[in-house]
Order: C-alpha cells, then sequence, then structure tokens
C-alpha cells in the first residue's frame, strides 16, 4: 500500500462527491463559473446579432419572423466549462515533522483525497508544490489517469523528503509560472503549515494574484506547534538539530516561558500573513487541523486524524467540487 | 583457556557498556524552530554510565546468547548420549578353578555334572550374551583361580574356553581373596568393561574393582554337607601323663563323624569325635596317642561330599621332653617331668631362693596358709586364665591367704590382690615366673585344693608348651596330594542365585559422548541472527 494513499474508503469519498456537488452554492465567494454563452451543442438563448459574431450561428429562421427591421438572431449555447482544482502543498523539509507523524503525510492525503474528488466530478486539477526540490514542479491531471498520476505525483513527493534540511531557508518554487498555470474562475487550495519566511511577501503576492480573475484560494492550515511543544517538554532534555547553527549549543531543557513566546511569535506570524494574503478570494478558516497537544501521537493516531477531519474540512464546501449543474 | 576467558570479558564489557549507558538527551527537531528563542543549557550528567534498563533487552539477551554459545564452542563441549549399542564391550573371566570345583551336582538338571563343567557352560553363556548385544568391539580374557591365580589368556571368539581353560579342576584349595585379586591383575591388551567371576564360593561382597570396572560374581554348586580335617597338634607329655597326644581337629557342616582313624607308626587308632565349644559350629577334635616319631596318616570315613578333606598324611618326630629345676622341699617333682638344671625352669620356695635365681625362668613359693587365718576380701585382680581358671575366689576369700611377705621382685606384676592391696600371685613375663602361694599338702586344709590348683595351674603355664601344629598333607586315597585342601570344605555354604549375565551389557556403559561444539557454533549464529533481526524490526517500527 502506498504511504500517501488516503485513509478514506472509496465509499466515503464517493459520499464527499455527492454531498458537496449537491451543496455547492450558486454563487458563493470563490466557486467557479458554472454556465456560460458557449460552443456546446444545448441550445441556451437567441440574442440579436453583433458585429463580429459568428455567420453560421444566425437563426436565418427566426431572423425572418422576427421581420426585416428588427435584425438578425443569432443562437447561443451552453458552453461546458470545466474546474480546475489546484492543489498547492508546503514540500519544506519542515512539514516531515513532527517524525512520528510528518504533516507531509496528512497533507499528501489530503491532496490526493481532493484530486480525486475533483476528479470524480470531470473537473481538471493541478498539483504543484511550493518550493523547490526534487521531481516536478507540477502536474496536470485529467480523466480517468488523474488519480494514477496523483498517486505518483504524491509519492515521490514523499520519498524525496528529507527531514535533515529542517531550518534551512526554503527557496519558493516558480511562483509566477505557477500562477500563469492558474485558469480563470479556478480554485487554489494551500495546504501547509505557514511557519515558512516569506521574505519579500513573495508567498502573500501570489496568494493576492491567486484571488484575481474570479478564483479563489482556500487555505488547509496544518497546526502542529501544540503537540511539538508538548513532545519537549515531556522530554525535559534534549538536543535540538540546528542545521545553521555554527556549533553544538549541547544538551538543552524545556522552558515553558521561551515555548510560550515562540507561539505567540507564530500567531503573530500568521496575522501578519493573514493580512497580507486578503482578498476577495481567500477562505482561510481561523481553525486550522490541530495535532493533539499531547506527546506520543503516531502514524495511526494521524490517520485517524485525518479520518475525522477531512471530510469537515469547511474548503469543501466552498469549492463546490463537481461543477457541472 | 586464558584467551577464551579474556575474549568472555572484553565481550562482556562491551556489551555492558553499551546497554547499560545511562540514555543521552534525544535529538529532535521541530518545525517552528525559527520562531524558538534560546533555551537553558541542561544540567551537566556525571557519569554516563548506570544501571538502568537496558537500552534494547532482547539485542543485549541475543548478544549474551552468543557469546556463551561460543565460549561453549570453544571449549570443545560434548554431550553425553545413551548409544543403542555399546561402543565397547571388554570381559575378563576369572574362573575359580579350586579343587571342591570338581564336586558332582546333586538333584536333576546338572545331576553327575561337575561344578567345574558347569562354570564352562556359563561362561560360554556369558560369551554368547555380549556377543549378542552387538557392541562394535568386543574383548574376553580368561584367569584361572587355584591357589594362585594363573596366567591372563586371551579368549578369542573362535576358540572354546574348554581350549584354554585346565581340562579339570586343580588338586589345590582357593582363596576368595585370590579370586579378586585375579579380577584386579593388570591387563593387557584388552580394555576392560566387566569381570565376571565364576566360582562355588560365596560372594566377597566386592562389586567393583578399584578402577570402577564392576565385578559379576557367579556362584554355581548346590550345598552339599561335608565334614573335613582341619589340624593336627602335637601335645607333649606333662604331669600326669607319660606319653604325647596328637590332637586331631576338624569340621563338620551338620552331624559331626562318629571317628577318626589314625594310623601312626606300629598301631591304628580308632579316635572318638568330641565336640569342641571354640571354633565355631561344628568344630571338632579328636585325641589320639603318640606313637613314637614317623609317619601318621587320619582318616574320615564320613567324610561327605568333598573327598579331598578326608585324609591327612604328616611325619611326626620325638617331641622333647619337660624338664625343671625342682627344689621344693614338700611337693615331689611330677613324674612326667625330667629333672632339669639351670637353664630349664626353676621352682623353688622364696626361703631357697638363691642369688641369682630371680634372673631365671622361674616360679616362687611363699608359705600363705602356714597359721590360722581369718577370712580376707580380696582385692583387684588381673585376667590371667592359666592361673584363675580353675580356682574359685569365695573358697580363697574364705581360706584368708596371706599375702608376698616382702616387695615384688623387678619385673613382677600383681595378678592377684587382697583388699589391702598386698599381693597373693604375680606374673613376670620375661623371663617368665610367677610368685604364687606355696602348695599345702594336708589333706584336712581347706586351703589344698586352693593352693594345688593355683600352682599346677601355673606350673603347666611355664612347663608345659601349647600343642604344635604339624604340617599337613591332604590328599585322596589314590595319591594325589591337594594343596590347602580344607580350604575347600565349606560345601555346604548357601547358594546364592544364579548372576543375571544380561548385566554384562549394563547400559551405564553405553554412556557415549559426541562433540556438541557445532550446535553451539549454531546457537551462537542464530543468537546473532536474532539481533539482527530484532534490530531491524525496531527500525522499521521507527520509520
Amino acid at each position: 500500500m502506498q504511504d500517501t494513499a488516503p485513509p478514506l474508503s472509496r465509499a466515503m469519498l464517493q459520499r464527499l462527491v455527492l454531498r458537496y456537488r449537491r451543496n455547492a452554492p450558486a454563487a458563493a465567494l470563490g466557486p467557479h463559473l458554472r454556465r456560460a454563452q458557449g460552443h456546446s451543442l444545448e441550445f441556451r438563448d437567441y440574442r440579436a446579432y453583433q458585429p463580429g459574431d459568428d455567420i453560421r450561428t444566425v437563426d436565418w429562421r427566426a431572423s425572418l419572423r422576427r421581420g426585416e427591421t428588427a435584425g438578425l438572431l443569432v443562437r447561443s449555447f451552453e458552453a461546458e466549462k470545466r474546474l480546475t482544482l489546484a492543489v498547492l502543498i508546503d514540500n519544506r523539509p519542515e512539514m516531515l515533522l513532527p517524525e512520528t507523524a510528518p504533516k507531509l503525510l496528512f497533507a499528501l492525503w489530503a491532496l490526493r483525497a481532493l484530486a480525486e474528488l475533483a476528479l470524480a466530478g470531470g473537473d481538471d486539477v493541478l498539483l504543484a508544490r511550493l518550493f523547490s526540490g526534487a521531481g516536478q514542479p507540477s502536474v496536470t491531471l485529467r480523466g480517468t489517469s488523474g488519480p494514477q498520476q496523483a498517486a505518483r505525483w504524491a509519492e515521490a513527493l514523499w520519498h524525496a523528503g528529507d527531514v535533515s534540511g529542517v531550518g534551512a531557508a526554503p527557496a519558493f518554487a516558480d511562483l509566477t509560472a505557477l500562477e500563469r498555470q492558474l485558469q480563470p474562475a479556478s480554485a487554489v487550495v494551500v495546504i501547509s503549515d505557514l511557519l515558512f519566511d516569506d521574505r519579500g511577501g513573495r508567498f502573500a503576492a501570489f496568494l493576492r494574484a491567486a484571488q484575481m480573475r474570479r478564483r479563489s484560494v482556500s487555505i488547509l492550515h496544518l497546526d502542529s506547534f501544540a503537540h511539538e511543544a508538548a513532545m519537549l517538554r515531556q522530554l525535559g532534555q534534549f538536543r535540538l538539530l540546528r542545521p545553521d547553527a555554527q556549533e553544538d549549543p549541547g544538551p538543552l531543557r524545556h522552558d515553558a516561558a521561551v515555548l510560550a513566546e515562540a507561539g505567540a511569535a507564530i500567531a503573530e506570524h500568521l496575522r501578519a500573513l493573514r493580512r497580507e494574503a486578503a482578498g476577495p478570494g481567500l477562505d482561510w478558516p481561523a481553525q486550522a487541523v490541530q495535532w493533539p497537544a499531547t506527546d506520543g501521537f503516531e502514524k495511526t493516531d494521524l490517520r485517524d486524524l485525518f479520518a475525522q477531519s477531512f471530510p469537515a474540512l469547511p474548503l469543501l464546501r466552498g469549492l463546490g467540487l463537481g461543477g457541472q449543474e | 583457556m586464558i584467551w577464551a576467558v579474556s575474549l568472555v570479558c572484553l565481550s562482556g564489557a562491551a556489551l555492558a557498556a553499551w546497554h547499560f549507558q545511562r540514555p543521552g538527551p534525544p535529538r529532535v527537531r521541530i518545525s517552528f524552530l525559527r520562531f524558538l528563542g534560546a533555551l537553558p543549557p541542561a544540567p551537566t550528567r556525571a557519569t554516563r554510565l548506570a544501571l538502568v534498563w537496558p537500552r534494547d533487552p532482547i539485542s543485549l539477551l541475543c548478544l549474551v546468547l552468543a557469546v556463551l554459545a561460543a565460549l561453549w564452542a570453544l571449549r570443545n563441549a560434548e554431550r553425553t548420549i545413551l548409544a543403542e549399542r555399546p561402543d565397547h564391550l571388554g570381559l575378563r573371566v576369572v574362573l575359580d578353578a579350586s579343587h571342591s570345583m570338581s564336586l558332582t551336582e546333586p538333584g536333576t538338571q546338572d545331576a553327575g555334572a561337575t561344578r567345574y563343567a558347569r562354570a564352562l557352560a556359563r561362561i560360554e553363556a556369558a560369551r554368547r550374551v555380549i556377543a549378542g548385544a552387538g557392541p562394535q568391539s568386543l574383548c574376553v580374557e580368561l584367569v584361572a583361580v587355584g591357589a594362585q591365580a594363573g596366567p591372563v589368556t586371551p579368549l578369542p571368539a573362535d576358540r572354546p574356553v574348554t581350549a584354554l581353560a585346565p581340562a579339570a579342576a586343580l588338586p589345590q584349595g582357593a582363596d576368595p581373596a585370590r579370586l579378586t585379586e585375579a579380577a584386579a591383575l593388570p591387563r593387557g591388551a584388552c580394555a576392560l568393561s566387566h569381570v565376571l567371576i565364576v566360582s562355588d564360593l560365596p560372594p566377597t561382597g566386592a562389586t567393583r574393582l578399584p578402577d570402577g570396572v564392576p565385578i559379576l560374581w557367579d556362584q554355581i554348586g548346590a550345598p552339599q554337607d561335608n565334614a573335613g580335617l582341619r589340624s593336627l597338634a602335637l601335645r607333649p607329655a606333662a604331669f600326669g601323663q607319660v606319653q604325647p597326644e596328637l590332637l586331631i581337629f576338624g569340621s563338620a557342616s551338620a552331624a559331626l563323624p562318629e571317628r577318626v582313624l589314625l594310623n601312626g607308626p606300629g598301631r591304628a587308632q580308632e579316635l572318638p569325635v568330641m565336640a569342641l565349644a571354640e571354633g565355631g559350629p561344628g568344630a571338632w577334635q579328636a585325641i589320639g596317642s603318640y606313637a613314637g616319631p614317623g609317619r601318621y596318616e587320619a582318616l574320615l570315613p564320613e567324610g561327605g561330599a568333598y573327598r579331598g578333606d578326608d585324609r591327612i598324611v604328616t611325619t611326626l618326630s620325638a617331641p622333647p621332653q619337660l624338664a625343671v629345676d625342682w627344689r621344693l622341699s614338700g611337693l615331689a617333682r611330677p613324674a612326667a617331668l625330667a629333672a632339669g638344671g639351670a637353664g630349664d625352669l626353676l621352682v623353688t620356695a622364696r626361703s631357697a631362693l638363691r642369688p641369682g635365681d630371680l634372673a631365671r625362668p622361674l616360679i616362687l613359693t611363699y608359705p600363705a596358709f602356714s597359721g590360722a587365718r581369718a577370712p580376707l576380701r580380696l582385692g583387684a585382680f588381673r585376667e590371667d586364665p592359666a592361673l584363675l581358671r580353675m580356682l574359685s575366689l569365695d573358697a580363697l576369700e574364705a581360706a584368708g591367704p596371706a599375702a608376698w611377705p616382702a616387695p615384688l621382685p623387678p619385673g613382677f606384676l600383681p595378678v592377684l590382690t587382697l583388699e589391702t592391696g598386698a599381693v597373693i600371685a604375680a606374673r613376670r613375663l620375661s623371663p617368665p615366673g610367677l610368685i604364687l602361694p606355696e602348695p599345702v599338702l594336708d589333706p584336712a586344709s581347706p586351703a589344698r585344693n586352693l593352693t594345688l590348683a593355683l600352682f599346677f595351674g601355673g606350673l603347666a603355664d611355664l612347663a608345659a608348651p601349647p600343642p604344635q601344629p604339624q604340617p599337613l598333607r591332604w590328599g585322596l586315597p589314590d595319591g594325589t596330594e591337594i594343596t590347602q585342601a580344607w580350604r575347600e570344605s565349606a560345601t555346604a555354604r548357601p547358594a546364592g542365585r544364579p548372576a543375571d549375565l544380561a548385566l554384562l551389557t549394563d547400559p551405564g556403559d553405553r554412556r557415549q559422548t559426541e562433540p556438541a561444539w557445532p550446535w553451539a557454533l549454531v546457537l551462537a549464529l542464530a543468537a546473532l541472527l536474532g539481533e539482527r533481526l530484532n534490530r531491524a524490526l525496531r527500525r522499521k517500527e521507527g520509520v
């Protein structure tokens, strides 16, 4: 069994597809285009001819019935447009932590589950990583082969992870190129712990740009701070691995005040990021997916956490996956 | 071995150092590292090693097991197994070839067969038993024992025992000790696992040789009543006897024989047999007259089953005549005692003692009943059967003897004393000497018998030597001489059950050893493999 296969049954995924197709709002914030004029075979409406219209669309018989002075009528048809769901994943080494229940694993489970939901609804899916690393930076999925492609891409990302790089300064992927890949009126989901240093505001700028052109941006925030703080408290004494440190500071001991300061700094960092990324299409719930604030959280516990939290994610309601109605 | 112990100690120390070290602070990574301020340093620890629960008990157990198994293998481990077949059987047969083995067996099954023939048959049976056990190697050797043990003779499987054993029982008397000595004779090429003693004698109780080889005693022969001649002694004439006497001693397992025929120079005597209190049950004696120097032959007409002890022959010379230097005035010298000189026993009264007489063998008398005496009480006395056996101490107290009137001469020790400590009789061992009350010859005196018993008891003790056993030759009427035939007389001894010859293939001797170090090596390798698997499983769990 693949490590990145989401711990959800096929039946559960199908129920989710049906639930969110039925509940998709007609004009909610950020949902992609549902129906528009286009070139399908399904008749939509008549309208007056305007210069530039395709002469083949003129309904001559209807135009004659209106009379010569009324002008020509052209037929308009239903345009069947696909949703493009872009899932962007944080692939920093820090996402491999906590080592017993890595956030990256949860993120990849969510990525593959979202991709399966979207593909099952006939939508296109774009998978991309936020930071530089090995393998393809992005992949576009469509049709029945999409889930297999998603699995390969996720597995490659999982196995390319190297926890030894924790603490090193991250390098963003080509966010400009990524932005160009986003279709109008598509949905963007970012899965991350958001603890990276957005020096220069590149990530915030990307989020703002992603919200343009009637696109929505949903944030799936993974928060393991409380759990890792509990782990340090439980250990009492430990050595912190700092790849950027010149000298080993030696064994350290837990200090609640220092950790409280770190929690406050994280909160401030998130508030600032939220401010900078704010826009008309931002869906960033206040409640993150929380790792429990206790020690001894293992992979099996992480599976349970995913199985409980993913079906209830607010972003599923906002996305309206499977956009045809 | 030192290097093996050093290796184990080194390995043990390394294992202990690794598994009993105090766990150091774990190395951790956290995802919010860049938000974390400076944490305080942990207090410095004193020692790294501590008696804590091992870091990995299963791995430690596996490694300890591997080290122990390796040490076991290094010590060239062996294990004892019980082989289905004995590896080797080596049998020494000790055959009693003494003359009593020539007895024919009564009864029905073996009637007419001699004990010796039966013994040979048992030996053949024993050979078949050990050959049937299927040993990988087998050897049998034979020792025939008469008065002495014969040579150790290998007994090849293809030759019957009759070809190597004496054809018949030897005309010799055997001692059970000779049989066990023969069992322990130095070994030749045959490594012994068992010893089989075939004899008509009862077992001596020895079950193993000094080196642990088991002894199986196979007693043959049914009990058969017997009477035999044991010894002949010549008693010189003394006191009232004028002729020496021949004392013939014998034994009987049942009823005593009625008579003994004694043929001497010029005459034949038929001697009645008298039971003898001393010598145990069945002991008897017969007394004959000495008829002068010459050849004597004693025959036992009713000698029982074994005939070899029914006839003895000896040649007697004239016994020396006893002589004393008699100086007693009132009592005459006994007729059987000749008048001696300065080299003979001196019998004298204290009053007639001359200078230098105390250095001779002597009997010294003193007047103990010369006047009227009041009854006295005796004091301490020493056991001296020659003096006191015939004496009534009550009568002596009533007679009231006087004590030796002077200090005892040098070398004399009191034998009989009064309550006051005064000495009545005393003895010297070397040269022999006695101090005794003077014989009272007055027939009316109550002390007469007392003094005569004391005096003649002492005189007989010093003057008459004990009967002298004579060298004898036992033999059959046909002239066959049998050495120490009296040793064969006990043919009526109780017969034990026949020995279980299957014990000659005792399973205890099937124990074998085989090398176990390959198994120890396999165990060590398995332990190492277990340790590696355990480590791998732990690593997999940690991913």
